[in-house]
C-alpha cells in the first residue's frame, strides 16, 4: 500500500516506477490500469492502455498460438467496431510491429522468453493504445532478449507512445526512461531520470551501492 | 462371440441411455478441457464426491423419523438430485475462498472438501439399506442402469450446461489463461469464474448421478490429455479430446455388451488405451495428422448412431432403466434382440458364468427384464456371491419404482413359495415399502420359512429399524412372538 499518490505522466514520457520488493509497485501499477481500487482518490486516464503482463504468470499448459494470444487483446472489441476480417489484419499488424509476425503460428509457450515478451507486447498495442503499461519486461531475459524487447519499446516510445514501466533492472531504465518514480517505506518520490538516477538515491533505496551499468550492487573494494 | 451388427442393435435397445452417454461424454469432456488446463482436475474428484454427500443426504432426511412426511417424500423422490446439485455448487464457490498461501495451499482446501464429504456421504446412508445400495452404484457407477428421470435431467442440465459454454466460451478461456489482462479489458473476473464454477458443479453433479463417478472423472480428465497430445493448438485439441470420449464412449459400449462388462469401467479404460497409444505416435507428425483424423471420424461415428437411434427413440421408444422397458414400442427386429440379451442374461444367471458375468447379467436382467425375469432377480437374492446379492437388491429396489413393478413384487410376496415370498417382501422393504415390512414379519412368524432366511430378515429389519427385540432364528415360539409384536409396534409407532 501507498499513501498519498500524486502524479502526473504527461503524453509521450518513459516512466518507470522503481523500488524494494513489497514496495507496492505492482499495487500502483494495478490502481493505474483500474483493476484496483484506490481507497481514496482517483486515476484519471487519457485515452487507451494497453498492458503486458509478467510472461511468468502464463500458465504454458495452454496451447495458445502467438496469434491467438495476441488476438485476445480485441476481445471486448465489439464486431460493429471491428469486422473479423479487421481483427486479423489488427492482429497482424500487431505481430509486424513488434518483429514477430513470422511466429504467428508457433506455439506460445515454444518461444524464448524475449520472444513471448514481444508477443505480449504485440497483444498490449493491438487495440492501438495511447498508453503502454509493462510489468517487469525483461525480467530474467538474456542479453539478446533484453536488447530486442527494449529497442522495441524504445521505438514505440520514440513514435509517440507513453510508456509506463516497472521494473527491477536499474541499468535498463537508465538508459530508455525519462521519468522514474521511486516507491519506498508507503511513500513515494519521482523526478526526471538523471536527477532520480544518483548513488546516494540509490543507496538510500535499496541500502546498498548500486552499479549503474549493471544495476546490480557494487563490488566491495577488494 | 457376439457379432458387430447384434451388438449394435443391443446397443439401440440402451438407446436412450447410450444417448445420454454420448451427451455425457460430450460437455463433460468439453469442461475437462477447462479442468486439466486450469489445473483443478482434483477439484473436479472432490466436486463429484461432494455430490454423492449430496445424494447421502437426500437418504438420510427421507429415513430420519423427525423429518415431516412431507420433506421426507419430497427428498425421497427429488432429494438425490437436489441434494447433490445444491452440496456441489455451494462447494464449487467453497473452493474459490481459500485461505493465504502461507497458511495452507488451495489443494489443501479442496482435500479437506475430499475427505469431509467422501466421509459424509458413506456416513449418512450407514443405517438405509436403499441409500447404501444407491451410494454404492454411484461409487461405482453403470450409465445402463441409470433411471429414466436420471437421463432426462441430465439431458436438460448438460444442455444447459452447453449453451452457457457456447456464449461464455472465450470468457472462460480468457480468464482461465490471464485473468489480471482479462479485468483490464473489463471483464468481471469473480462474476465470470462463479458462473463457470456453477457450469462445473452442474455438470458433475448430474453427470454422477447417471454415469458414477469413474466414468465423470475419466471423462473430465482423459480426453483433454489425448487432445493436448495429439492437438497443436487449443481449439484442435479441444474437438480432438471431446471426439476421443465420444469415439470411446461407443467402443467401450460395445465392448461391454459384446464381452458382458459394465459400461463405465470399459469406456473409461478404452480411453486410457487411446491416450497411451498416443503416447508414441506424437513423436511423428503425419501419424498425429491420421490419429486426429480416425478420433474425429470415431466420434462422428458415435453422434452418427444417435441421429440413427433418434426416430426409433422419438416414436415412443423409452428410457432405458426404471420405468418403461417393460412398455417397449420397437419393432419386432428389436424385439428379438432385446429378448437374446435377456435370455442370454438368464443363461449366465443360471449357468456357472464368473462372478462378473453374473452381476452384468443381473443389471441386464434388472434394466430390461419383465414379469418374467422378476423371478430370477428374487432368486439372485439368495446367491452364495456377496455381489450378485447386493445387484439383485439394486435391480429390485428400481424395479419397485416403476409403474407396476411394485405390484408385481407384491403379487410375489403373498405367494406359495416362502422362499420367493420372503425375497420379494425384502425387495419391498429395501425401499421403504410399509407392506414390505408387515410382510417380512410375516415370514419370521412362518414355520416353513427356511432358518438361513429368517436370520437374514432379522438382520436387514434390525439394520432397517435399530431394533431386534431379542427374536431368534433358532429362538422359544412365545418369546419370539412377544418380539415379534414388539417389532410390529414399533414400525407402527416409527412409520411414515
Amino acid at each position: 500500500m501507498i499513501d498519498d499518490v500524486s502524479f502526473t505522466v504527461e503524453s509521450g514520457q518513459f516512466f518507470a516506477v522503481v523500488g524494494p520488493n513489497g514496495s507496492g509497485k505492482t499495487t500502483l501499477l494495478r490502481t493505474i490500469l483500474g483493476v484496483a481500487q484506490p481507497r481514496r482518490g482517483k486515476v484519471q486516464v487519457t485515452g487507451r492502455l494497453g498492458y503486458a503482463p509478467q510472461r511468468k504468470s502464463l500458465d504454458p499448459i495452454f496451447p495458445f498460438t502467438s496469434r491467438e494470444v495476441v488476438s485476445h487483446g480485441l476481445f471486448n472489441t465489439k464486431a460493429d467496431e471491428l469486422s473479423a476480417q479487421g481483427r486479423i489484419q489488427r492482429t497482424e499488424d500487431a505481430l509486424e510491429s513488434c518483429g514477430v509476425l513470422g511466429l504467428a503460428d508457433r506455439p506460445f509457450r515454444d518461444l524464448s522468453g524475449g520472444q513471448k515478451q514481444r508477443v505480449l507486447i504485440a497483444r498490449a498495442l493491438v487495440t492501438r493504445p495511447e498508453t503502454l503499461v509493462l510489468d517487469e519486461p525483461t525480467n530474467d531475459l538474456d542479453v539478446r532478449g533484453e536488447h530486442d524487447v527494449m529497442t522495441l519499446v524504445d521505438g514505440l516510445h520514440q513514435s509517440g507512445t507513453t510508456v509506463i514501466m516497472v521494473s527491477h533492472q536499474l541499468h535498463v531504465l537508465a538508459r530508455h526512461a525519462t521519468h522514474i518514480a521511486f516507491i519506498q517505506d508507503r511513500r513515494h518520490l519521482l523526478g526526471e531520470r538523471d536527477e532520480m538516477l544518483t548513488p546516494e538515491r540509490l543507496e538510500a533505496l535499496y541500502g546498498v551501492s548500486v552499479d549503474l551499468g549493471t544495476g546490480r550492487p557494487m563490488a566491495p573494494p577488494a | 462371440m457376439m457379432k458387430l451388427t447384434e451388438a449394435l442393435s443391443t446397443l439401440e435397445g440402451f438407446g436412450w441411455s447410450y444417448v445420454a452417454t454420448i451427451l455425457m461424454a460430450g460437455v463433460v469432456s468439453y469442461l475437462g478441457m477447462f479442468t486439466v488446463l486450469r489445473r483443478i482436475v482434483f477439484t473436479g474428484v472432490a466436486l463429484a464426491q461432494v455430490a454423492a454427500a449430496g445424494v447421502g443426504a437426500a437418504f438420510f432426511v427421507a429415513d430420519h423419523p423427525r423429518v415431516s412426511p412431507a420433506l421426507a417424500r419430497f427428498a425421497a423422490t427429488h432429494g438425490a438430485t437436489v441434494g447433490s446439485f445444491l452440496l456441489t455448487l455451494l462447494a464449487a464457490f467453497g473452493v474459490r475462498i481459500r485461505p493465504s498461501r502461507e497458511r495452507a495451499g488451495g489443494d489443501a482446501i479442496v482435500g479437506l472438501i475430499y475427505v469431509m464429504s467422501a466421509a459424509a456421504a458413506v456416513l449418512l446412508v450407514w443405517r438405509s439399506t436403499r441409500g447404501l445400495a444407491e451410494l454404492r452404484e454411484i461409487l461405482a457407477g453403470e450409465v445402463l442402469l441409470a433411471s429414466g428421470g436420471e437421463l432426462a435431467l441430465l439431458c436438460v442440465a448438460l444442455l444447459v450446461v452447453a449453451s452457457i459454454h457456447a456464449v461464455n466460451r472465450k470468457h472462460f478461456l480468457l480468464v482461465a489463461y490471464d485473468s489480471e489482462f482479462a479485468r483490464t479489458l473489463g471483464i468481471p473476473v469473480g462474476r465470470t469464474d462463479l458462473l463457470f464454477l456453477a457450469t462445473f458443479a452442474t455438470a458433475v453433479a448430474f453427470a454422477l448421478r447417471a454415469g458414477g463417478l469413474l466414468l465423470v472423472f475419466a471423462y473430465l480428465v482423459i480426453p483433454a490429455l489425448i487432445g493436448l497430445s495429439l492437438g497443436r493448438r487449443l481449439g484442435e485439441a479441444t474437438v480432438v479430446g471431446v471426439a476421443s470420449a465420444l469415439g470411446a464412449s461407443l467402443f467401450g459400449y460395445l465392448l461391454a455388451i459384446v464381452e458382458n462388462l459394465p459400461v463405465a469401467q470399459s469406456i473409461a479404460l478404452v480411453m486410457v488405451a487411446i491416450y497411451l497409444i498416443a503416447q508414441p505416435i506424437r513423436l511423428s507428425k503425419p501419424l498425429m495428422a491420421i490419429a486426429r483424423w480416425g478420433l474425429v471420424a470415431s466420434g462422428a461415428a458415435s453422434l452418427a448412431l444417435v441421429l440413427w437411434f433418434a426416430p426409433g427413440l422419438v416414436q415412443g421408444t423409452e428410457w432405458s432403466g426404471d420405468e418403461t422397458v417393460e412398455e417397449t414400442h420397437e419393432a419386432d427386429e428389436h424385439m428379438h434382440t432385446a429378448a437374446d440379451l435377456l435370455a442370454r442374461a438368464r443363461g449366465h444367471l443360471r449357468g456357472d458364468g464368473s462372478v462378473q458375468e453374473r452381476v452384468a447379467a443381473v443389471r441386464t436382467l434388472g434394466a430390461l427384464g419383465g414379469e418374467e425375469e422378476l423371478t430370477d432377480l428374487l432368486g439372485a437374492m439368495a446367491d452364495d456371491e456377496f455381489l450378485i446379492v447386493e445387484a439383485a437388491k439394486h435391480a429390485l429396489s428400481r424395479y419397485a419404482r416403476r409403474p407396476y413393478g411394485r405390484g408385481q413384487i407384491l403379487a410375489k410376496a403373498t405367494g406359495d413359495d416362502p422362499e420367493l415370498a420372503t425375497h420379494a417382501a425384502r425387495a419391498l422393504a429395501m425401499n421403504g415399502d410399509p407392506d414390505g415390512f408387515d410382510l417380512l414379519m410375516n415370514a419370521l412368524g412362518r414355520d416353513d420359512t427356511p432358518v438361513f432366511l429368517k436370520e437374514q430378515v432379522i438382520s436387514e429389519l434390525r439394520t432397517v429399524t435399530g431394533q431386534s427385540f431379542g427374536f431368534e432364528a433358532f429362538g422359544d415360539d412365545d418369546a419370539n412372538a412377544a418380539a415379534l409384536e414388539k417389532w410390529r409396534t414399533w414400525l407402527e409407532q416409527n412409520r411414515r
